[in-house]
């Protein structure tokens, strides 16, 4: 005989009650491996998907706006020892015309065959293929296309300058390309390729990358470069490769020579970005700056002259160093720099046009770009301090950048320069001057004086000029330029894919969370039948410690043979937690899929070591619970084991605990009312009000089972109330379940929401009947009735009583619930504060404030940018708090902080973080234009204003896409209610096992207490009389676990229930609570009923 | 000439249990006394209530006095732990209960030899088998005790309480629940054993054959014994 035979035949010998023990065990693993598998196949499939899109693709550098020459991919390829394909990536809309079916805000990519192979795919377009299109499967499918068919690319135009740029010019910017569809690109032949670090699909169009290039005007141009992989490929590598190989034409710089040996570096962009000018300055401090620029009108008295170019010239250095310049003629006659920064120097034409002398004051007048691309006139005064003949740099018609509208431009009456133009006020001997000296400047002002009126974010120069060797001084600039500081940098884009899937939304744990009253349902299930059966062999309990076993040997005996209970119900559960994950990924991709964001990517797998810790962790569970009831057990003295006792005996309640439960009551109702008073940002507070209400409930149901086991008056219901008094614990343990169970249903299902009731400036809606994307950006103000009927074809009347918000907005991940990644480059949307003022309701700001919007504008002291965001997008998207920072990379490669400064409550506005315009503009300067709308518009304008503005006139065009915020909001809340669903779903799962758990404990009592209601039945009580008995005790913990549960639950959710959007349903929830009042009841009464079966007189005489 | 030091020597022992409410508390024992010399068989009889139960719980070490002096072979049992008390339990005392207490899922040898799991005897398995041929039961050593009579599942009991060989069997009410021949023979067996084992036997019972067939007859009154 050894110990472990012993714990051996106690296990055969009892294996019907260790069945039960064995199914709790299971159920509880089966959940838990569940949860976690879910998790394993989410981040799985996101995986799958990240190595789909993105094929061999390890680097990407570039952006929309920037354009390089597609032949540093050759050079780069050379260096990295890596496939480099040259891409041209831009917005487009695309259209079938024979269905007029149409997809609006796709992708259009110009590729070559590096590409495909990058995604290890056949080229399915060849570099040159004619007027052929491939799309993706998705395109396809919106498009209602198949190969042969016809479609037609409606693509941006990028233009040389910025649309936000001054004088950006009028130029038509939109390419339309009627193509055949040769292919649909699949999955597997690269069709998913994206960037962004999103479970759905993109739309795309793959166009050779020649034509597309020949199309918007590019030759030999890409904005993109994608790396593939390579044993050294990485940002430090690929950066290094690229400031060996790139060139100063791949950020659109140009030396040309001028005339005696003397340069000028200027751009096609027009205006020379700042860094460059910063790496001009310090290259070469003796360099002479030029900023010339498009004025309206120059006055002189009553004498005026339109439309002139005026240039502002001066030492790039400080003046010291550029003494060595006799003049400013660069060789040849010219100025010289002892002009005053409030003096001007005009040319004799001018002087002669305007009759004006030197001392005489001269006005200028030109626009300035404001916000929305508003253009401001301005006007500033100078003195003429000199006038010099047309010769030299006084007709230097170099001194012109290529203003795009003007510069090429025949006649000054065709000019488009982009900026309001009045061709009749062109005179003829303004003709004359165009004709002869073209875009020499009139005048001449300091570059102090000209920066201060005409420097942009764009830049503040449009030329430097240098008297150098030309291939020398090109390199020594390009060797001070940082590429990434003109957008040439690489983004370690396979990385962030596989951090975005690593980190993605924690499905499991947020399974494992969702699944946890279930799990405590089943554990409880587990202790209760475990310390049941522990019960019936209470007295070879006694036996054994009499024999000289101490409690400890005998307590590990029965818990090593509930260990190998557990172990047999964790081996089971752990593989019914496969089928049971199986079963919830199929409820994701049918009745749950708004948890998924309607993805139907998400596919089984589950890793050997999740059945591990999940088969683990459920059988050690289960031990701790079978440890917790055997403590008790082992209280007991031998001889009362031996005498057939099975649990302690009953006190009366401690003075403590019967304060302890009205004490925490009393606690949760002041939480309650303190907090009742409007702070929306209680909902913490007043959960945990409802967990302490919750507690103290219970507490306060323990104190009164303990109270009233004592005696009382002898009555019918009384002697119900004793019997329920009878185990406190096992009383208390089915009365917490249940309340536990209602607690969830309640607090859970009362935090439903519905976008469709509240519509005001605070609501989610913000108060913005619209929320509209666009494709390609719309560059003005859409409130401003002359633009929008100039430029988008709309009247005052379609848009009557219609208020436009609108953002600007640098693409990046979804960091909306949609989105199961987790982002790593949040999409950013500009926004200028003020417009938002009052709109919305914000959960969390980083300090007490009544303008919100304001924070916006505050400047950090650390220099981060503040944001604001969606509090869902904030929480969980991006894991982050009000207060905390992100890094983001700007355009120029350099990682600015972003502080969180506020959440909004459940708004339109999930998807990305809004920061102020101002700052939006400083970090991506080359972002032009609005891409984002909120439309303030009565309720019952909405259709015809959606139709008016996607249907009629250009904005269509732009892939302008509207959806009323409502159905946003619902398309958000479908995710939040579908959680709740889940949650729901599993919680009555719980409730399910909880009142089975119920149904055993009234077995358990009712067969325990046989010999008792014998004797009932002995001394006269009817049979009916003995089972009402039996009944009313059960009932009564089944109301007050119900009760308790309930009132605690809708405590908690107070905040919820006054929030904007709440939905709470009250009817699903009281039905909820009824059907699970009815199993209890129904349980209580089928196991009363079985317990009692047979003659009763017979347990009497065995008694 | 030196007298030899009995086995067990009770000195004024009460014990009381705290009644419910703000009732006084029940005296159960109230200064009993009682020498018991190693091989000595005594009978404690009673009417029901009296305490002899008490009795017999205190001198097997599973309840304490709540006044008084235990000793045991020379150990004074009020020194000693729980953990201590469970050891003397296995290695010098034997108890056989009204009921027989065997566990269901073992073979009659294997509730024979439990108790060795604890003293860690050698030999047992020998000294098992002896015993049950000793009793009759050496063809029942592979039977569970559900397919024993009344009166085997008692003998069994009695078998396993020897086990260890101890020094002091107790026995509560061990006939109580067996009809007259059973209770019998296992009188016979219990006054046999306890000549054969050398080993004191204190019965607690309500039966007086079987009071009587041991050395000394004692009877609990009002808390003491006379």
């Amino acid at each position: 005989m050894t110990t472990w035979r012993l714990i051996f035949r106690s296990a055969g010998f009892y294996l019907r009650g260790h069945l039960g023990v064995a199914a709790g065990v299971a159920v509880a693993t089966a959940v838990l491996v569940g949860a976690l598998a879910v998790g394993d196949s989410i981040g799985y499939s996101l995986a799958a998907v990240a190595k789909r899109r993105l094929g061999k693709v390890t680097l990407a550098a570039g952006t929309d706006e920037r354009f390089f020459r597609a032949e540093l991919a050759d050079d780069l390829a050379g260096a990295l020892g890596a496939t480099v394909a040259p891409v041209i990536r831009l917005n487009a809309t695309a259209v079938n015309p024979e269905t007029r079916d149409r997809a609006n805000r796709i992708r259009v990519l110009g590729v070559d065959e590096r590409f495909w192979k990058l995604g290890n795919a056949d080229a399915l377009l060849e570099g040159k293929a004619p007027r052929e299109v491939v799309l993706n499967e998705p395109l396809a499918e919106r498009l209602n296309v198949r190969p042969g068919d016809i479609v037609v690319l409606r693509i941006r135009k990028p233009g040389l300058m910025s649309d936000d740029a001054p004088m950006s010019g009028d130029a038509e910017a939109e390419a339309v390309m009627r193509l055949t569809v040769k292919a649909v690109a699949s999955e597997a032949q690269f069709g998913r390729f994206s960037l962004r670090a999103e479970q759905v699909a993109p739309m795309t169009a793959f166009v050779p990358l020649e034509m597309l290039q020949a199309a918007i005007g590019r030759t030999g141009k890409a904005n993109m470069l994608l790396v593939g992989q390579g044993a050294k490929i990485n940002p430090r590598s690929a950066g290094a490769a690229m400031r060996k190989h790139w060139k100063l034409a791949d950020a659109e710089l140009e030396l040309r020579e001028l005339l005696d040996g003397y340069g000028e570096f200027r751009t096609d962009r027009v205006f020379i970005e700042h860094p460059v000018e910063q790496a001009a300055r310090k290259v070469f401090p003796r360099a002479v700056g030029v900023l010339t620029y498009f004025v309206t009108e120059i006055r002189c008295g009553k004498h005026s002259t339109p439309y002139s170019m005026v240039t502002a010239i001066g030492p790039l250095g400080n003046r010291e160093e550029a003494q060595g310049f006799e003049s400013l003629g660069l060789g040849r006659p010219g100025l010289s720099f002892d002009i005053e920064d409030d003096e001007i120097v005009i040319n004799k034409w001018l002087a002669d046009d305007l009759q004006a002398k030197v001392g005489d004051e001269i006005e200028i007048e030109y626009f300035v770009i404001g916000p929305m691309r508003k253009l401001q006139t301005r006007t500033s005064k100078f003195r003429i301090r000199r006038v010099v003949p047309m010769e030299g740099l006084a007709a230097d018609r170099e001194l012109m950048p290529k203003f795009p509208g003007v510069a090429g431009i025949e006649n000054c009456k065709d000019w488009k320069p982009g900026v309001h133009f009045d061709s009749r006020k062109v005179r003829d001997k303004d003709e004359e001057y165009w004709n002869r000296y073209r875009g020499a400047p009139k005048a001449f002002v300091t570059l102090r004086a000209g920066k201060e009126m005409w420097s942009n974010r764009f830049g503040g120069l449009t030329a430097v000029r240098l008297p150098l060797g030309e291939r020398a001084a090109a390199e020594a600039l390009r060797r001070e330029i940082e590429p990434a500081s003109v957008g040439l940098f690489f983004r370690p884009v396979r990385a962030e894919a596989v951090a975005a899937g690593k980190k993605s939304l924690n499905f499991g744990s947020l399974f494992l969370r969702m699944s946890m009253f279930l799990i405590a349902a089943a554990v409880l299930l587990v202790g209760l039948l475990f310390v049941f059966g522990i019960q019936q062999r209470s007295r070879q309990i006694g036996t054994l410690l009499a024999m000289g076993f101490r409690p400890r040997q005998v307590r590990r005996m029965l818990l090593i043979e509930g260990g190998a209970v557990a172990l047999v119900g964790g081996v089971i559960g752990a593989f019914a937690g496969l089928l049971y994950t199986k079963a919830i990924i199929l409820g994701l991709g049918t009745v749950w899929t708004g948890a998924a964001a309607g993805t139907s990517t998400i596919r089984f797998h589950a890793e050997p070591l999740t059945l591990a810790v999940g088969g683990v962790s459920g059988v050690l569970i289960a031990l701790a619970a079978m440890w917790i009831t055997l403590r008790g057990r082992m209280k007991l003295p031998a001889r009362e084991l031996l005498a057939g006792a099975s649990a302690p005996p009953v006190h009366a309640a401690k003075k403590t605990g019967l304060w302890l439960g009205p004490g925490l009551v009393i606690v949760a109702l002041i939480i309650l009312f303190a907090s009742a008073g409007g702070d929306k940002d209680a909902t913490t507070v007043f959960f945990a009000a409802g967990a302490v209400l919750l507690v103290g409930g219970l507490a306060f149901i323990h104190s009164i089972l303990s109270a009233f086991s004592g005696g009382g008056r002898m009555t019918f219901a009384g002697l119900a109330v004793r019997n329920v008094t009878r185990r406190p614990g096992r009383s208390l343990a089915t009365v917490a379940l249940l309340a536990c169970g209602a607690f969830l249903i309640v607090a859970v299902g009362a935090n439903r929401k519905s976008p469709c009731k509240d519509t005001g400036a605070t609501s989610p809606a913000g108060g913005f009947a619209l929320y509209g994307e666009s494709a390609l950006p719309v560059p003005g103000d859409l409130n401003d009735a002359k633009e929008a009927r100039r430029k988008y074809g709309l009247t005052p009347a379609d848009l009557e009583g219609a208020r436009f918000v609108q953002l600007r907005i640098h693409d990046g991940d979804d960091a909306s619930c949609l989105n199961l990644n987790r982002p790593q480059r949040p999409k950013i949307m500009g926004v200028s504060p003020e417009l938002l003022q009052g709109r919305f309701t914000f959960a969390r700001t980083i300090e007490p404030t009544n303008a919100p919007w304001r924070l916006l504008e505050r400047r950090m002291s650390d220099g981060a940018v503040p944001a604001i965001g969606d509090h869902a997008t904030i929480v969980w998207a991006l894991d982050k708090a009000v207060g905390d920072t992100l890094d983001y990379t700007d355009e120029r490669g350099r990682t600015f902080r972003i502080r969180l400064v506020g959440s909004l409550a459940g708004s339109v506005l999930q998807s990305g973080l809004i920061i102020s315009e101002r700052n939006f503009t400083e970090c991506f300067g080359s972002e032009s234009g609005y891409r984002a709308f909120l439309i303030d518009v009565r309720a019952e304008k909405v259709d015809s204003l959606t139709r008016t503005l996607t249907g009629k006139g250009r904005l269509g065009d732009l892939g302008l896409e509207l959806t009323a915020s409502a159905k946003r909001l619902e398309a958000f809340y479908d995710v939040h209610n579908t959680y709740l669903s889940i949650f729901q779903a599993l919680g009555s799962l719980g409730l399910l096992l909880g009142s089975a758990g119920l149904g055993v404990v009234v077995l358990r009592n009712v067969l325990e207490r046989r010999g008792e209601l014998a004797l009932l039945r002995a001394v006269g009580f009817t049979r009916p009389a003995i089972f009402r008995l039996v009944l009313y005790e059960h009932w009564l913990l089944l109301a007050a676990g119900l009760l308790c549960g309930s009132a605690a639950g809708l405590a908690a959710v107070v905040p919820a229930l006054r929030s904007a959007g709440a939905a709470a349903p009250y009817l699903s929830l009281s039905a909820t609570l009824a059907a699970v009042a009815a199993g209890g009841i129904l349980w209580i009464y089928l196991a009363t009923a079985a317990a009692m079966r047979g003659p009763m007189l017979a347990a009497l005489r065995s008694e | 000439m030196t007298q030899t030091p009995p086995l067990l020597e009770l000195t004024d022992i009460y014990k009381h249990y705290e009644s419910p409410g703000a009732a006084a508390p029940t005296e159960v024992l109230k200064g009993l006394s009682l020498r018991v010399d190693a091989a000595q068989a005594l009978a404690v009889v009673g009417p029901s209530g009296s305490g002899k139960s008490t009795l017999l719980n205190i001198i097997g070490t599973l309840d304490r006095p709540t006044a008084g002096r235990v000793m045991l072979n020379g150990q004074d049992l009020r020194q000693k732990d729980e953990k201590a008390l469970a050891a003397i339990r296995s290695r010098q005392i034997g108890f056989v209960f009204q009921s027989h207490h065997l566990l269901p899922q073992c073979t009659v040898l294997e509730n024979v030899l439990v108790p060795t799991l604890v003293a860690g005897q050698v030999g047992s398995a020998e000294r098992a088998e002896r015993l049950l041929e000793r009793v009759g039961l050496e063809r029942r050593a592979s039977y569970r005790p559900g397919q024993l009579s009344g009166g085997e599942r008692q003998r069994v009991a009695v078998v396993r309480a020897l086990i260890n060989a101890p020094k002091l069997l107790l026995a509560d009410e061990p006939t109580g629940s067996l009809d007259e021949a059973a209770s019998n023979n296992l009188a016979d067996l219990l006054v046999e054993l306890n000549r054969d084992e050398s080993a004191a036997l204190i019965v607690v019972t309500h039966s007086m054959d079987l009071a009587r067939r041991m050395d000394r007859m004692l009877e609990l009154h009002d808390g003491v014994l006379i």
